[in-house]
């Protein structure tokens, strides 16, 4: 996605004649189909597609862009896999990240990704509920959100290969 | 877990009262009771290695592609 572009809801069209340049546009549809790699493999398109999902009832001409600029990169780069695995000791850690406002609607974004050993098991993006009044809130509010994955990772872990006392 | 915000850290691990967090909502800081049962711990990492980083912002070309590296997606055809 371009750095700096930001997508708004103000860019929606609005007057008929803007809605008619829309009309045809399979928007929902390419999004249905993005959706899939981005929960299932493709980690790194997961920002473009959580920020252009959110204009799927009405969407613009600079959002359709944007979306067709996603399935180039995806067509660009179809050869990427996802590995797992590794040869060091294998641990769970997790990395936890926000933007603060970077959106026109203020809310943060959180997001936060999970890997077992080497590889990444565990990804999500999340628009946070409140609007945060600094950063340190909007990472802090992100941390909250990791922590609850976190100790249910830990539980599933533990199950699968017997409890460890070790912190996430 | 690794966090890139100093502040956040701080205010993780210290269960202190201060006045000018007062605002934040009483369930956020679910965290810090996670922290004091030792289930999680929290490490500082700078910006720049922070693989979350991606999730969050569009990034530039280079940063964009060291993180997928770092994320273990690799192009099959080299491997």
């Amino acid at each position: 996605m371009d750095t700096n572009a930001q997508y708004s809801i103000e860019q929606c069209p609005t007057t008929p004649n803007q809605l008619a340049r829309m009309t045809g546009v399979l928007f929902s549809k390419v999004i249905g189909s993005v959706l899939w790699p981005a929960v299932v493999s493709r980690l790194d398109i997961v920002f473009g597609v959580g920020v252009l999902s959110q204009f799927v009832q009405n969407p613009g001409p600079i959002h359709w862009e944007a979306l067709k600029r996603v399935i180039v990169y995806l067509n660009t780069t179809k050869g990427l896999w996802l590995i797992f695995g590794g040869n060091s000791e294998v641990l769970v850690e997790g990395y936890c990240d926000a933007d603060w406002a970077s959106q026109k609607h203020r809310h943060s974004i959180s997001g936060y990704t999970f890997y077992l050993g080497q590889g990444v098991i565990l990804w999500s993006l999340k628009n946070q509920h409140i609007i945060a009044l600094s950063s340190t809130e909007a990472e802090y509010i992100a941390e909250t959100h990791v922590t609850k994955e976190a100790l249910w990772l830990q539980g599933f872990i533990d199950e699968v290969r017997g409890p460890r006392d070790v912190p996430i | 877990m690794h966090c890139d915000n100093q502040g956040a850290i701080a205010l993780a691990k210290d269960n202190k009262f201060h006045s000018c967090t007062k605002h934040i909502d009483l369930w956020y800081h679910f965290i810090r009771e996670a922290i004091e049962d030792k289930k999680i711990e929290i490490e500082y990492v700078p910006t720049e290695e922070n693989i979350a980083d991606i999730f969050t912002k569009a990034l530039a070309r280079p940063r964009f592609k060291g993180f997928v590296e770092k994320l273990g997606l690799k192009d099959f055809k080299r491997i």
